[in-house]
């Protein structure tokens, strides 16, 4: 199943979104935790290109693209927004370091690369993409 | 999401309900740093009700550990269902933040050493 959705970079638009998400992988074959941690994966991908990518401009859009069958899921977040490869690089920042250093962020990414099978970056036709894939064991 | 405050002793009682995200953490922000600036060090997270946290929601709490840290303070979280409780075993903060089952527990943990 092929399901598709646009919305404002706003950060108001998250909870519309993880909704739609959360509908659009019902058929996915994994357990309730699952399927609310690769929401949250995709909220937080949405949430990075919303803010930094886009700094909630809501003249711009993200879209998102969702492929799932009952055992596998490819998600792509697209906006014409520049990801930070220094946030990327973030992610490897211990966890102890991050509350000793008091930061806010730097969580996100953990988070999704810890969810998710394979989490790519890349740019095609001056859109920013990050494709998330999943497949259940 | 809603956030409720309970003054309790010298502690403060704080019960959030819904949804903490990278919209609503801002509020959340506010409420902690306006404990923090009354003088309140000890802060009792009730999370009966807060059924979606991401990362956003996390970095409130985790950016002001080590200056409640620092004040002899404490942040103990409570009641947490099992969806918030794995986005900080993903992170492995279940090992840094304290976190109780009950009500009961997390006031012994916030009043302890």
């Amino acid at each position: 199943m092929k399901a598709k959705l646009k919305a404002e970079c706003s950060k108001e638009k998250l909870k519309y979104i993880r909704g739609f998400v959360k509908e659009s992988i019902e058929i996915l074959e994994a357990t309730d935790l699952e399927k609310e941690q690769i929401v949250l994966a995709i909220d937080e991908v949405c949430a990075n290109a919303i803010i930094h990518g886009n700094q909630t401009n809501d003249t711009k859009q993200i879209i998102l693209e969702i492929d799932v069958t009952e055992t596998s899921l490819k998600v792509d977040i697209s906006d014409i927004g520049l990801y930070d490869p220094e946030e990327l690089a973030g992610r490897n920042k211990d966890i102890a370091d991050i509350v000793k250093d008091k930061q806010k962020g730097g969580m996100g990414l953990k988070l999704v690369y810890s969810i998710m099978d394979n989490v790519e970056y890349y740019i095609k036709n001056n859109m920013s993409i990050c494709s998330l894939t999943k497949v259940l064991k | 999401m809603e956030i409720f405050k309970q003054k309790q002793g010298d502690s403060l009682l704080i019960s959030v309900e819904g949804e903490l995200d990278a919209s609503s953490s801002i509020d959340m922000d506010k409420a902690i740093e306006a404990t923090i600036n009354e003088g309140i060090y000890k802060l009792l997270i009730n999370c009966e009700k807060l059924s979606y946290i991401s990362s956003a929601g996390v970095g409130v709490f985790v950016s002001y550990v080590e200056d409640i840290k620092n004040k002899n303070g404490k942040i103990v979280f409570y009641k947490m269902q099992a969806n918030v409780l794995s986005v900080l075993q993903i992170l492995g903060l279940d090992k840094i933040l304290s976190i109780a089952e009950t009500e009961e527990e997390a006031k012994l943990i916030l009043n302890e050493g």
